[in-house]
């Protein structure tokens, strides 16, 4: 194999894929990157087995071929060459030289003919979005998977297609982010991505209006952006039914800015962090919105202005769980649901429709 | 300076209480009794009129009629005596805040430094027992000394209405002639070993070498050689509001059973009471304990962690659980128990969504039949509802009652 390309080119390939190297197997070839040059065009391959990368680019081939490089040696040698031309060239059996401009590098590679293939997934019944789109939808849902070993299938994002939306759901058990958005389709069905595929696809995905395809089939997902397609593995098992936990129904209502709520909440944890539970408490009266914390080393008291309609509440939070969700919430105003403070509370963002957060609360002692 | 510890104890707690609100009883032998109907139908607490008899408490019933035949009995109402208890505790709160309750009807109160307000031991114990025959019309009996063991050794020397100080220095006088068994402390069992070692008195404790007592009974020993010689360095720690480590109940059978399916019904019967207790406190446990005690008096206590309950539904299937795995059909069972212990730490609890998903299947359902049986029970009287399954061990202490 010998092609030509520029450092720059090579660089995106090589940090697009890079994604799917394991950082621990026991497959040693996993930790290479499959260079596969032929017509004009270089496909960069690689996969920890659960999800599998691949990026195409057109490049100068000189001679067609195969080579794997170690993931590791390779992108630290492009990392570190001239903003030029490179060179690779497979010499003799094994060796492989890296060329650019003065530099030249001697490398080992790995034998390529051990490396897998990556599952096929036919192209069929796609849906197709904006990138920036479907990015938002990720970024909104993921930061709520579990990373909780015990229910594996909390670990993934579900994907719930019914007809003409798509609704990604993510939840931990303490809370739940609902995202969803009309789509053009024709199936219904319901997938469970691992939240790390998936999170590896939101950072490939650029936040324009390019589009992305997504294809299904019983046990995968191919997520076509440009010239790169990712494939997962699905996560098996029946993911919670999602629906039959949002309450239908409100007792109070709570209109706030979120930018002040997230800044206030961001202070009252200063206090928080000391607790078990990272715990704030909020009391909510007419017109205003008090977020306590105490500790030990001190505590602290936040006003905020609010509009209200119901009667008056007090209830505590994970500090966590209620910046997690302002972090991702673009909308100046949101609104949070309250029924009891034993019961699961809603935020949704005024001016976005297609989102909704549930937390829920936990328990406190009442100041006698 | 010296310490000044008061030990409050009520005299004839329960049957003081019912006479508070059955002026009937007054001046006429009365006890609390527990169920006539049944073996474990004993004397609760006697006023001193029946004692006069010679009623005692944990005396069983005909033989207390037997002794007097017109004694009145009442049955045992706990949350009453526990309502009246708490107003004894807020008033000895009038007096310190070191305040540790040791049972529903006696506590210590650490009086160090409190002489500039209420005067002299002798008279600040005078002040508290007025108030407590003032306000609640309730009797108690005051120790006073420099440490817990004496304070509680010293209650008991005079009642009803006692007041005795005993401090360090008349523990030769006062302490040592005593019997071991009147030794805070020392059960049957201790007595009996005791006594084949040739002691007798407390005096014998305090006389024998301490090698030889934690020889015989280990750090128990050196325990009990230090406070026969009215040493006690325990300091009086004020309670956490309410003792909630756990909650259980247990039950002398009316006959030895070897039937598992009997012990279960009685199981039930238990954890029905243990099931509303957690529920009227709002305490979920996550450990359900089973105590067996066999016909030769050796008894075994084995546990189960389950996932946070307070349903009886889920105490008693666990109970059955543990109840099978250790169930020996040759070996007939003379006491049952089983309790809830290991409750949640409600403050900071993060709820669950997996809690909402159960709530909404049967659980929810379930605790709310088992609340308003709850109520049931509370508004009309603890027999006024019964499980089905229940009913049988009613008719199996009928006949045992044909028997005797």
């Amino acid at each position: 194999m010998k092609i030509i390309t520029t450092r720059s080119n090579l660089l995106d390939g090589i940090n697009t894929v890079q994604k799917a190297v394991p950082s621990k197997t026991t497959l040693p070839i996993l930790e290479g990157i499959l260079f596969d040059a032929k017509n004009g065009k270089l496909k960069l391959t690689a996969t920890d087995l659960e999800l599998g990368i691949e990026t195409v680019s057109s490049v100068d081939v000189i001679e067609p071929g195969r080579i794997v490089l170690s993931s590791k040696i390779v992108g630290e040698i492009v990392r570190k060459l001239p903003d030029a031309d490179v060179e690779i060239e497979t010499v003799e059996n094994n060796l492989v030289y890296i060329k650019s401009e003065s530099s030249s590098f001697k490398i080992i590679s790995l034998p390529h003919d051990e490396y897998p293939e990556l599952t096929s997934v036919k192209k069929e019944n796609g849906i197709t979005l904006a990138q920036g789109t479907f990015k938002d939808m990720i970024r909104q849902t993921i930061f709520a998977v579990s990373t909780d070993e015990i229910r594996p299938i909390l670990t993934g994002v579900l994907f719930d297609i019914t007809g003409e939306k798509m609704t990604l759901v993510a939840l931990d058990g303490f809370r739940m982010a609902v995202r969803w958005k009309g789509i053009m389709n024709d199936n219904s069905f319901k997938a469970v991505i691992p939240g790390k595929s998936l999170s590896e696809v939101g950072k490939i995905l650029n936040d324009n209006e390019e589009p992305v395809s997504i294809y299904f089939t019983k046990n995968h997902i191919l997520v076509q952006i440009a010239e790169t397609i990712v494939v997962s593995r699905l996560l098996e098992g029946e993911f919670i039914n999602y629906k039959q936990i949002i309450p239908s129904d409100y007792k109070i209502k709570v209109n706030v800015s979120a930018d002040k709520l997230m800044d206030s909440c961001d202070r009252a944890a200063l206090f928080a962090k000391d607790s078990s539970n990272n715990m704030i408490k909020f009391e909510i009266l007419d017109e205003l919105m008090i977020i306590m914390s105490n500790s030990q080393n001190g505590d602290v008291h936040e006003e905020l202005k609010i509009k209200k309609e119901g009667s008056d509440i007090e209830i505590a939070f994970n500090a966590k769980y209620f910046m997690d969700v302002l972090k991702v919430i673009e909308s100046e105003e949101i609104t949070i649901e309250f029924t009891s403070n034993v019961s699961p509370s809603i935020i949704r963002p005024c001016d976005e429709t297609g989102y909704l957060y549930l937390v829920l609360p936990a328990r406190f002692k009442k100041n006698s | 300076m010296r310490k000044v510890i008061f030990l409050v104890d009520m005299n004839a707690f329960y049957i003081g209480c019912e006479m508070t609100r059955r002026p009937e009883l007054r001046g006429k032998p009365a006890a609390v009794a527990g169920d006539p109907q049944r073996r474990s139908g004993i004397i609760l607490a006697a006023n001193y009129e029946a004692r006069k008899y010679g009623v005692k408490t944990t005396m069983v019933l005909h033989e207390a009629r037997k002794l007097c035949p017109e004694i009145l009995l009442v049955p045992p109402e706990h949350r009453f005596y526990e309502e009246k208890s708490r107003q004894v505790m807020s008033v000895l709160a009038g007096y310190t805040p070191v305040i540790q309750q040791n049972s529903i009807d006696e506590a210590w109160l650490d009086m160090t430094g409190c002489e500039a307000l209420f005067g002299k031991p002798d008279e600040m114990a005078r002040k508290i027992m007025d108030e407590i025959v003032s306000k609640l019309d309730l009797w108690c009996s005051i120790g006073i000394s420099e440490n817990k063991f004496l304070a509680k050794m010293a209650s008991e020397r005079k009642k009803p209405l006692g007041i005795t100080e005993i401090w360090v220095r008349d523990v030769p006088e006062k302490i040592w002639p005593l019997p071991v068994r009147e030794m805070y402390g020392i059960g049957k069992q201790t007595e009996k070993k005791l006594f084949s070692m040739g002691m007798y008195t407390i005096g014998d404790i305090a006389a024998c070498n301490a090698a030889i007592l934690r020889k015989a009974f280990g750090k128990y020993g050196e325990d009990i050689h230090r406070l026969a010689s009215g040493i006690d360095t325990t300091e009086v720690t004020v309670n956490p509001h309410y003792d909630s480590k756990s909650v259980s109940r247990s039950t002398t059978l009316p006959i030895d059973i070897s039937d598992i399916e009997q012990a279960r019904t009685v199981l039930l019967t238990l954890a029905e009471e243990v099931g509303e207790d957690a529920r009227r406190h709002g305490m979920k446990g996550k450990t359900v304990s089973v105590l067996i005690k066999y016909a030769d008096f050796e008894s075994i206590t084995r546990q189960k962690t389950i996932s946070a309950t307070f349903l009886t539904r889920d105490i008693y299937k666990t109970g059955c659980e543990l109840l099978e795995t250790n169930w020996n059909a040759v070996r007939p069972v003379r006491l049952l128990g089983i309790g809830l212990l290991n409750f949640e730490e409600n403050e900071g609890e993060q709820l669950s969504i997996f809690d909402i998903i159960k709530d909404k299947s049967a659980s929810v359902k379930e605790e709310k039949l088992e609340k308003a049986i709850d109520a049931i029970r509370k508004k009309f009287g603890q027999d006024t509802i019964k499980r089905a399954k229940v009913i049988k061990l009613s008719e199996m202490n009928r006949r045992t009652d044909g028997k005797a």
